[in-house]
């Protein structure tokens, strides 16, 4: 790892004001960042560290107006065993219990989570061996290299490479908002594709607290999570459901470069009961749009499957 | 059975069999241990190779001058500086001007006061590379044309050609009612440990050695702190051996890796040169250097009759060799360990093709462990073929225990022209093992395909069964004796690396004297001769069978002392008491020994300590040599002793591609359980290396560049704790053993690929190759 300086903020205004030269970083739980700087994978090299840590009241869960606020800097573990969100705001909860290992998730934020760079083993290759479009190079190196776990909904400005983020889907589908030093955001809006980074944040601007909104009567949510492995692994395909009376709010991740929301999927579901036929139909309508890459076919599958399966869950018991 | 094992009818056992306390794990647990990447020194300099960026090139031109001027850069060195010539070698060197591999260590290395310095020194290196072409798979490597990677190994081919025949292959496939052919292919795996290769050297002054001065390496050799290794130096140098020490007792778990790391041999030249503590270490990347399991293609012919019963048997391998400093080419001997030479069919050709690549170091040049995945597979492709349950076609085929020299004599020695391969009894021991994993688990075989669970998914199993190898055929160094306090001292060279052998050598000793395991001590000294690991995991209980040997000698030592001392006290009590009407007259026959005492057989409760033995000097044992043969290694399976069982099965969703391993039933005759934890563990890691293999792990290469692309942990998919499944085991003990008391072993006949693939094919109907992914699952199911 190179050397870096290292600041403690005192505040939210500090730590925009050391962000606006372009050439710091912020620092939370540093899970995501600290491998990034390890494997040196970007062509420039940060020049100081923001730890936002030291910020304080940026760690906080409560309930407000009938819904749940979470500072920035809350951490993952404890939106995993936060009882509210288990019962109102499920699938927060189990994708905030999904993330990674226990060791992450005692270090890793809600912040850092939907903020994380994209993964995309060209991008992330060490020492920049591959400078691809999202360094500012000419070339996605995974249409014709190894896409298995790329996009299976094309490009957004020309990148295969996937939101990894277990929280963004849930979070769209329980339609948060993301609040920021500068303005107040739907979580629909909040993920881009830039250089390199995965959000519209402008440069010195930090998210500070998720806002959820109060529950609709008989909500119901559900996260479910793909990956090869049980613990550690990003997903191949996540998918968030959050349903309200005869209307559900159906989101994928891992899949695009953008969390996806499958609104043809929601327009299949809307208005019919959840059964095993409707729920067949609207994962099937979730990946109607899908245009994978040839390692990538197999995602559809399982997209499909985990939006069926979702909703199945949140399915009134009978 | 025959009784190969000295003591292998003891009955009376207080210590073998149940567990103690593992010296080294019981370190490791308090966090006292120090691994190479812990050793950091005062006044330290760091050091750093280039690496190439290409899989395959040389180096036209390069300049370091830019390097070298760098404030805090203590030295730049090119691979044809002075201090590294004599460190080059025909097929590897410590540092040359080609790399055959990505990421590989190539042209120059870097000393600075930090590594940042080096990285910075790195970057102002100008090089013109000559880039080359590379395979990354034999395939493409034993080609007509393709272009040669290691002309100084041979200059005309990338290939080497090993074969072995058995009987008439032709007349087996006459003699057959039907031929079956199937492929199999293999993916690399990662040799990969988890703590990082390091190399760490300084030199000391020595006030008593004849040249002044000592070499002090941390990091060693890999396969141990080898005194030969510093052979290199010396002869370079001029140095003598004992200038070198190798401190580092504690290097990690690793599997079969036996290879030296540049940054370990060049660290001693590095300090040399600078006169001042240089350390080298791997990053997670560089760790991917060296494969397990490489690429392997596999073909079989198989004559078989309609019964079942194998007649011939034809395979062909296509395997990697990997780049320059590989183990394997050429060297593929544990090919003839052919596990279809446990069957009645005598007719059986290997044909191995090996060709290098440019994919990794092949540190693990055999195929899979002893080969066992091809009799996996082909119990379960004769079982598809012929409708049969895979355990009824392994019954079908497997000799008995008898050879054709008639019961093993007194000797117990196995002679290599020995064969069972006429004996067509049942073989006892795969059956009781066969019967004992039964009781654990209800083997109903089911037809491919058919047997779906209740939630949805689908439901196969498979079988495996195997010898164990036991190749504990090295020499092994025993040495113990009695310190000031009574204990028993065991002086041990290390290094340490996840084999638990040291504690069952001193559970064989503590038996035979007469103490308690805790109270015989390991005491690590990499100036020991002594030293109880070689030949692998299995090999524990070979050793353990000089262990015994030596305990035997040190209790007839303790007895023989103790005699006259204690009938000298008995009839010499002290003032005021009344001496034995009869005087004692003891001679060792009339002793035993018990927690660290001698005491009278007739009356024990007149004892004397062991510590008191040492009023008249020293008490100590050497014992050394190699076990007997194992029928394994000596006759490749034409003679079977201790077999073993394992089922597994599997839950496949067949609408995600997900395979779960939902259970791993285990039994296993060895021979006699020596330390239960211990040999629970090696069943365990066995079951994660079934499972990485089976569902996860391979490199992933850019066919494009030749750059590996899951070069750490995240991507390379190594199971996770959670990804266990548990294990029902159970142990036989046929005492049938090499070892002290007939124990064996255990570990790399139980480790297969094919297990999860046969299981999957049971469940789905399909054959896939590993690691069985969720693409390759949908892909065969047409869902992909």
């Amino acid at each position: 790892m190179k050397a870096f300086n290292h600041v403690d903020a005192k505040s939210v205004a500090d730590a925009a004001a050391a962000l606006a030269g372009g050439k710091a970083v912020l620092i939370a739980g540093g899970t995501d960042l600290l491998g990034r700087l390890k494997d040196d994978i970007l062509p420039t090299y940060p020049e100081m560290l923001v730890n936002v840590k030291t910020i304080p009241n940026l760690d906080y869960l409560y309930a407000q107006d009938g819904g749940i606020k979470i500072g920035a800097a809350t951490r993952l573990a404890d939106i995993a065993a936060n009882l509210a969100l288990q019962n109102d705001y499920t699938a927060l909860a189990q994708a905030a219990a999904r993330v990674a290992t226990p060791h992450v998730r005692d270090m890793g934020t809600i912040g850092g989570n939907i903020t994380q760079l994209h993964r995309c083993w060209y991008f992330r290759s060490a020492g920049n061996r591959f400078n691809c479009l999202r360094k500012g190079g000419t070339t996605c190196f995974a249409v014709a290299g190894d896409n298995r776990y790329h996009s299976i909904f094309g490009a957004v400005n020309g990148c295969f490479a996937v939101n990894p983020s277990d929280l963004a889907p849930a979070l769209i589908a329980l339609d948060a908002k993301i609040v920021t030093n500068k303005r107040t955001l739907a979580a629909q809006d909040f993920w881009d594709v830039k250089l390199p980074g995965n959000t519209v944040l402008a440069v010195d601007e930090i998210v500070t607290e998720v806002q959820l909104p109060p529950p609709g009567k008989g909500a119901q949510s559900t996260f479910y999570k793909f990956a090869i492995r049980k613990s550690i692994d990003f997903a191949i395909v996540n998918c968030a459901v959050s349903t309200t009376g005869t209307s559900a709010r159906i989101v994928l991740n891992g899949v695009a470069p953008k969390p996806y929301r499958a609104t043809k999927a929601e327009a299949a579901i809307a208005g019919k009961p959840i059964n095993d036929a409707n729920a067949d139909a609207a994962g099937a309508a979730a990946v109607a749009d899908a245009a994978p890459l040839p390692g990538s076919k197999y995602k559809v599958q399982i997209a499909r499957t985990l939006v069926k399966r979702a909703l199945l869950a949140v399915a009134p018991k009978t | 059975m025959p009784d190969y094992g000295p003591s292998g009818d003891r009955k009376d056992f207080k210590y073998i069999g149940g567990n103690t306390i593992g010296a080294l794990s019981l370190s490791i647990a308090k966090g006292y241990p120090k691994f190479p990447q812990d050793i950091v020194v005062p006044n330290m300099l760091h050091g750093k190779f280039l690496r190439s960026p290409y899989a395959h090139a040389r180096i036209k031109s390069i300049d370091i001058t830019k390097a070298k001027a760098l404030p805090g850069v203590v030295a730049v060195l090119k691979w044809d500086d002075p201090a590294l010539k004599p460190f080059q070698g025909t097929t590897n060197s410590v540092l040359d001007d080609e790399a055959d591999k990505w990421d590989q260590e190539v042209g120059a290395v870097v000393v600075a006061e930090t590594e940042e310095l080096c990285d910075q020194a790195l970057a102002l290196i100008q090089v013109e590379w000559d880039v080359l072409p590379f395979y990354l798979d034999p395939l493409d490597s034993m080609k007509s044309g393709a272009a040669i990677l290691q002309p100084k190994r041979d200059p005309k081919s990338n290939t080497t050609f090993i074969n072995w025949t058995q009987g008439d292959i032709e007349a087996g496939f006459k003699e057959a009612d039907q031929i079956l052919e199937f492929d199999f292919n293999e993916s690399m795996t990662t040799a990969f440990h988890p703590n990082p290769a390091v190399g760490v050297a300084w030199i000391e002054g020595d006030e008593y050695g004849p040249g002044g001065q000592t070499m002090i390496m941390h990091g060693g050799a890999t396969n141990g702190a080898n005194p030969m290794a510093s052979n290199q130096y010396t002869r370079a140098w001029g140095w003598t051996g004992d200038q070198f020490r190798y401190p580092n007792m504690w290097q990690g778990g690793r599997y079969c890796d036996f290879g030296t790391r540049r940054s370990t041999t060049i660290a001693p030249i590095l300090a040399k040169l600078t006169g001042r503590p240089v350390r080298l270490i791997q990053s997670r990347q560089n760790q991917f250097d060296c494969t397990n399991v490489p690429i392997r293609h596999l073909h079989f012919k198989i004559g078989l009759k309609n019964d079942g019963r194998i007649t011939a048997v034809y395979d062909t391998m296509i395997g990697e060799a990997g780049t320059r400093g590989s183990a394997a080419l050429g060297q593929n001997g544990d090919l003839k360990y052919n596990p279809f030479y446990t069957t009645l069919c005598k007719n059986l050709k290997t044909d191995g093709t090996i060709s290098a690549t440019n994919t990794s170091t092949v540190q693990f040049g055999q195929p899979h462990p002893f080969v066992w995945h091809n009799m996996t597979l082909a119990l379960h492709k004769i079982a598809e073929k012929l409708g049969m349950d895979p355990i009824d076609v392994a019954l079908k085929n497997i000799h008995g225990n008898a050879n054709s020299s008639g019961p093993l004599g007194p000797d117990k020695v196995i002679l290599a022209n020995m064969t069972g391969q006429d004996d067509a009894a049942p073989q006892p021991s795969l059956v009781a093992a066969i019967q004992a994993a039964k009781k654990l688990y209800d083997w109903q075989w089911p037809k491919p395909n058919t047997k779906k669970l209740a939630d949805g998914r689908m439901h196969g199993i498979s079988f495996h069964f195997g010898m164990c190898p036991r190749h504990g055929e090295t020499y092994y160094s025993m040495f113990a004796y009695i310190n000031q306090d009574g204990r028993v001292i065991m002086p041990l060279r290390g290094p340490w690396r996840g084999i638990y052998t040291e504690d069952i050598c001193r559970m064989a000793v503590a038996e035979e004297v007469g103490i308690d395991p805790k109270d015989v001590v390991l005491k690590y000294d990499t100036n020991a001769f002594t030293h109880m690991i070689g030949g692998g995991s299995d090999a524990g209980t070979g050793s353990t069978y000089w262990a015994r040997e030596c305990g035997v000698k040190l209790k007839a030592a303790i007895l023989e002392r103790a005699a006259p001392m204690l009938q000298n006290n008995l009839n010499n009590p002290p003032a005021g008491t009344t001496p034995p009407a009869t005087p004692y007259k003891l001679t060792p026959a009339d002793l035993d020994t018990k927690d660290g005492t001698v005491f009278l057989k007739a009356d024990p409760t007149k004892t004397i300590a062991f510590s008191a033995l040492l009023s008249q000097g020293v008490l100590a044992a050497v014992a050394a040599g190699k076990p007997p043969p194992s029928a394994w290694m000596t006759t490749q399976g034409r003679v079977t002793d201790l077999m073993d069982a394992i089922f597994c099965e599997v839950a496949v969703d067949t609408e995600t591609g997900a395979v779960e391993i939902s259970k791993w039933v285990l039994a296993a005759d060895v021979g006699k359980v020596m330390r239960l934890r211990s040999l629970e563990g090696q069943v365990e890691q066995s079951m994660i290396i079934n499972t990485g293999y089976g569902l996860g792990e391979e490199w992933v290469f850019d066919k494009a560049t030749g750059v590996l692309l899951n070069p750490n942990l995240i991507d390379y998919k190594k199971p996770t704790m959670l990804d266990r499944t548990p294990v029902d085991m159970t142990f036989l003990e046929s005492r049938a053993g090499n070892g002290a008391y007939g124990g064996g072993g255990i570990s790399h006949n139980i480790a297969s690929t094919t297990l999860v693939t046969c299981a999957v094919w049971n469940a789905i109907g399909v054959w896939i190759d590993p690691p069985i992914t969720p693409d390759k699952v949908l892909k065969a199911l047409g869902k992909a």
